[in-house]
């Protein structure tokens, strides 16, 4: 199987403190990954060095090498805040940014992030600013963002956080809909339970354990150690 | 910094909460302007009602323009598209700002009983400063979305 991400000894340090040491795991073609890990554990460090935001030691490789810049196109990232994505008059014309800036008729562009809003259960707020809208459907609006561009990758960064139970759980539903590999940071056990495969967790910026989801997710004393209950 | 602090807190307790927030700082920022050119020995008006124009004109075509179809209507290719696409970007910052402003003063009103006792100075320093950080932050967060979207390409 293909692989589309590599992480070799990445280490990563903000100004006094070593954030992510010696990080190395790999993600094949069609994985569903979850990185778990307390607050402060290194997952939104190592999420931004994947997409290369931040750049540190070591070693991260997409789609088998090819330069951070040129693997943009494929990646789709859904960040923590939905606002730091939306902010376009109309959620239409938010979904149709990244297709109009790539040289698609503005038209099409439309046409396309209106059926994107419809798979996400969000039409009817097409013509809407994102502003008027719930935190949870916000952020089913920021998935469809990520997901307009046609990403091979799809990393989020806290999907979950401050999501009440229902809307928790229809945004793992559209999740499991997507045939995508992804990443998936989040410390919402449940969640992840139900929408990765495998799960790895961090503590204090090192890979603490790695393996099949209901297996780490399920291992009270490794959870608790880690901070996560 | 902490004068920014006072007069966008002053703002947000008089009537006009929605308009008075943004004027306070350009009002702010046109007064040291004329206060530094005062200590330099020469006063001269025209920049900071130059500034204070710009503000008013840049509110004015906010509150204005229909930016829904605007945008649906301005081909990418247009000279027209880039200063738009800027405008909107300022617009969306200048709403994060002043949400960040909002809350950072009113957590500290919650925690200060009075404004000009004993607290009430060093809180609103440091409340001010939480702003820059904040926005800062913010700022950092909104140009990665906006790279990973792909608005380079």
């Amino acid at each position: 199987m293909t692989t589309i991400l590599e992480v070799s000894k990445l280490n990563f340090r903000y100004a006094s403190e070593r954030a992510l040491r010696g990080i190395s795991f790999q993600i094949a073609e069609g994985e569903s990954v979850g990185l778990v890990g307390a607050n402060g554990s290194g997952k939104s460090t190592l999420l931004w060095c994947i997409a290369g935001l931040l750049h540190g030691d070591g070693v991260v490789r997409l789609f088998g090498g090819q330069p951070t810049k040129d693997c943009r196109r494929k990646i789709g990232m859904v960040f923590q805040n939905p606002e730091d994505q939306l902010f376009m008059p109309t959620l239409a014309q938010d979904l149709a940014l990244p297709l109009v800036n790539r040289g698609m008729r503005p038209k099409d562009a439309q046409a396309t992030a209106r059926e994107w809003l419809d798979r996400f259960e969000l039409a009817r707020y097409s013509d809407l600013p994102a502003t008027h809208l719930s935190l949870g459907q916000r952020k089913r609006a920021a998935v469809a963002l990520a997901m307009v561009r046609s990403p091979e990758f799809l990393i989020m960064d806290e999907p979950t956080a401050e999501l009440d139970g229902r809307a928790v759980r229809q945004l793992s539903t559209m999740l499991n809909r997507l045939a995508l590999t992804k990443l998936i940071a989040s410390h919402h056990l449940d969640f992840l339970c139900a929408t990765t495969s495998r799960v790895i967790l961090l503590r204090e910026g090192e890979i603490r354990s790695q393996g099949p989801a209901p297996e780490i997710l399920n291992d009270t004393a490794l959870l608790e150690e880690s901070g996560l209950i | 910094m902490i004068g920014f602090g006072i007069a966008s807190h002053a703002a947000m307790r008089t009537k006009a909460r929605m308009a008075l927030p943004f004027a306070a700082p350009v009002l702010l920022f046109a007064l040291v302007l004329i206060a530094f050119q005062w200590l330099n020995g020469s006063v001269d008006i025209r920049l900071p009602l130059r500034t204070i124009a710009v503000f008013l004109c840049s509110t004015a075509a906010f509150r204005i323009l229909p930016w829904a179809d605007l945008i649906a209507e301005i081909d990418p290719r247009s000279h027209w598209y880039l200063p738009v696409m800027f405008l909107l970007f300022v617009h969306h910052f200048a709403t994060v700002l002043v949400e960040e402003v909002r809350r950072a003063f009113q957590a500290r009103s919650l925690c200060v009983s009075a404004n000009f006792r004993r607290g009430g100075f060093q809180s609103m320093a440091w409340a001010t400063a939480s702003v820059f950080r904040r926005a800062i932050d913010r700022a950092e967060r909104f140009y990665a979305a906006q790279t990973i979207g792909g608005i380079e390409e």
